[in-house]
């Protein structure tokens, strides 16, 4: 098949729709949802059932051409609203991409199996997993009604790409639509693979987009993986991560966020085995009314593994946020090492931010800690820079860059470090 | 070049420090300003810079004729004003040297000059670092993060020398060098000096004012100058003590 495929999934009645819509959207009142309020960015009347607006390949080349300048000419995966785009991709040797057809899967919000060995719906009693997390955020559920079949990549021990992957989800719309939109992602045994997603709306429409990821790491492999949140202007985004790891797997998530009505991050890791870690980062730059929420989770459930939640945050003018990382620590998980840091930088007044850190800890011995700051921007340092004779907007924007480069200056990938710096430090040459 | 008359300056909480002080600095001229544990030497050196923490409740402050009192502290350094702080404040992130390239061209800008080259930069960053024995790889850390104290005070006299001020303010750079920096920095202030720039140096100690001889000497108390002469005056002080005026 070639062309521009458009996903045309759901079967729901539109008469339905807005009640149906309604059950899945968590309130405020929800323990997990205490700092947004999903109900004000998408509204139930919001449509479900895709527009038959016929886009064919030369109109989406031309959407496609108005945000991004030039395609990756080798190592991208390209979805669009949802489904694989085969003639934009270049795929590497060793990724595998298919559509799971079997609609069983349906009856679990999640596909990957509770023990980490893959993508399947084999049920275990004792390993709860992201269960209650899932209560509490039905719109993993909604997805997993919402979405036909998912893709699945599989990075097999043939993976060999020089330098990263890139993964891109676009979205087309032109009118207001819930967007829904599915990956899972296994990476064998002793692989390593770096990706780099971004999430794109081509279309002009106030949309929302659901959008959940599943990432399986088996034995020995390490997944790197960063996500840009940044031309999702007038747009919502529920991005919903869950990673499961085996033993001596390792995976670094960065998200990067910027630029959106609503980015919601709900970003869940089970250390399901010995020696696995998990680093979880987030670098942010929040504008006008924009509203971002980190909300992570990190469960040690097996002694000798290592996790660090790191995000650092800068709010401008209107915007507002939340920080809410847990770590969990399982009975009978010793020698668990796990951190925790949260740094907001306020630059209005009218900005806010909102921090919670939260520690579940049943063993005893274990290396935690945890710290929060919220700040302004520090009078003395603007002085000092002033006087060298630098413009206070130009050293704001230095002290921004400053705090903001603690996290990308250690971003090894140099086209990745030049993109985001690109993105967030404004040719401040910090 | 600076003139200062009959100033007097607060807090924002309105604590008044600097009580009727009267300075006069013409071009070339060095002066050293003494004087015990708060008096206010810093907050003179603060208000001249433009420190927002600081503002004058009577009096006035002209340099080059112009009254600085409006002036944000950019301006006032692209003016020619120059203060090395007596405790310069860390700022993890930013590194000396893109810090001191941003300042250099800020400055290019505001005084409509064309911003300089990267190697013009480079040029002049090797020239100042070899006078004050500074090392190459030390300009790439973050500014003063972890520098020792000697060597935040080397950092300030490296800026500036980058900069090359018309009028430098030096808090106490004095305090916390060894001998041998002690005349490492002297020699880069006197480097300045050559061409016409003019100092004023704050300092508890004789020990500078005998490789920067000063051309007068003040001794402030209680926010006034309470005696001025030569550079004796300095002498007889290390001697005596504040006692002896
Ligand atoms: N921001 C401020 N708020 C309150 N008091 C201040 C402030 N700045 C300075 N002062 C007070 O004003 C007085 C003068 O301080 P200043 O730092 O100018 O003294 P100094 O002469 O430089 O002293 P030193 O020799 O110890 O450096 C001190 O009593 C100090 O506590
Ligand atoms: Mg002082």
């Amino acid at each position: 098949m070639t062309g521009y495929k458009k996903n045309l999934a759901p079967q729901f009645n539109v008469e339905k729709e807005s009640s149906f819509i309604t059950d899945f959207l968590p309130s405020i009142k929800n323990e997990d949802w205490n700092y947004t309020n999903i109900k004000k960015f998408i509204p139930d009347s919001i449509a479900v059932q895709p527009f038959n607006i016929g886009t064919n390949e030369e109109q989406l080349k031309k959407l496609i051409s108005k945000k991004v300048d030039k395609l990756p000419e080798k190592n991208l995966v390209f979805f669009m609203d949802g489904v694989f785009q085969e003639e934009l991709s270049k795929l590497p040797t060793g990724i595998k991409i298919k559509k799971l057809t079997n609609s069983e899967n349906k009856q679990n919000a999640l596909y990957l199996n509770c023990l980490g060995k893959g993508f399947n719906t084999i049920n275990n009693d004792t390993y709860e997993g992201f269960s209650s997390f899932l209560k509490n955020t039905k719109l993993v559920e909604l997805n997993a009604h919402l979405t036909d079949s998912p893709y699945m990549i599989t990075v097999t021990d043939a993976y060999n790409c020089d330098g990263h992957l890139k993964i891109i989800h676009g979205f087309s719309n032109q009118n207001a639509f819930f967007n829904q939109n599915r990956l899972l992602c296994l990476i064998e045994e002793n692989t390593r693979v770096l990706i780099y997603e971004e999430i794109i709306n081509f279309g002009k429409g106030d949309s929302a987009f659901n959008m959940v990821s599943e990432f399986v790491c088996l034995e020995g492999s390490s997944l790197d993986f960063f996500t840009t949140q940044n031309d999702l202007t007038n747009s919502s985004l529920i991005n919903s991560v869950f990673c499961v790891q085996q033993k001596n797997s390792s995976s670094n998530f960065h998200f990067f966020s910027k630029k959106g009505k609503l980015i919601r991050n709900n970003i869940l890791v089970d250390l399901l085995d010995t020696r696995s870690n998990s680093n979880v980062l987030g670098t942010s730059l929040m504008e006008s009314s924009d509203h971002l929420d980190n909300f992570i989770i990190i469960s040690h459930l097996v002694e000798g593994c290592k996790s660090n939640q790191f995000f650092k945050s800068v709010y401008d003018e209107n915007s507002s946020g939340a920080f809410c990382g847990k770590i969990y620590v399982e009975k009978g998980a010793q020698q668990t090492e796990a951190f925790q840091q949260n740094n907001n930088l306020m630059i209005s007044k009218s900005a806010n931010v909102n921090a919670k850190p939260q520690l579940e800890i049943f063993a005893d011995d274990v290396v935690c800690s945890h710290g929060c700051t919220i700040g302004a921007i520090d009078e003395d340092m603007l002085f000092y820079l002033r006087s060298r004779g630098i413009k206070k907007k130009e050293a704001v924007q230095l002290l921004i860059g400053a705090f903001l480069n603690e996290l990308i200056s250690n971003i090894e990938n140099p086209e990745i470090k030049k993109e985001v710096s690109e993105l967030f430090l404004n040719n401040t040459n910090v | 070049m600076l003139k200062i008359k009959n100033l007097h300056v607060s807090t924002e909480s309105n604590i008044s420090i600097l009580k009727g002080l009267n300075l006069e600095i013409n071009k070339g001229e060095v002066h050293a300003i003494m004087g015990p544990n708060g008096s206010g030497k810093s907050t003179l050196a603060s208000i001249v810079a433009g420190d927002p923490k600081y503002m004058i409740t009577s009096g006035e402050i002209t340099f080059n004729g112009k009254s600085l009192t409006d002036l944000e502290p950019e301006e006032r350094s692209s003016m020619g004003l120059f203060l090395s702080f007596q405790y310069p404040v860390e700022i993890p992130g930013i590194s000396l040297n893109n810090f001191i390239k941003t300042a250099l061209n800020q400055k290019q800008k505001a005084l409509n000059e064309k911003p300089f080259s990267a190697k013009e930069i480079l040029e002049k960053i090797k020239k100042n670092a070899e006078i004050l024995k500074i090392d190459l790889d030390f300009i790439k850390r973050s500014v003063n993060v972890g520098f020792s104290g000697g060597e935040k005070k080397r950092a300030e006299i490296f800026q500036m020398l980058m900069l090359q001020p018309q009028l430098s303010i030096l808090d106490e750079t004095d305090s916390g060098l060894d001998i041998d920096a002690l005349k490492i920095v002297a020699k880069g202030v006197n480097s300045l000096r050559n061409n016409n720039s003019s100092f004023i140096i704050i300092t508890h100690y004789q020990r500078l004012l005998d490789h920067i001889q000063p051309d007068f000497v003040h001794v402030l108390n209680e926010g006034k100058i309470i005696k001025s002469g030569g550079s004796d005056i300095a002498k007889m002080l290390e001697e005596k003590g504040y006692d002896w005026i």
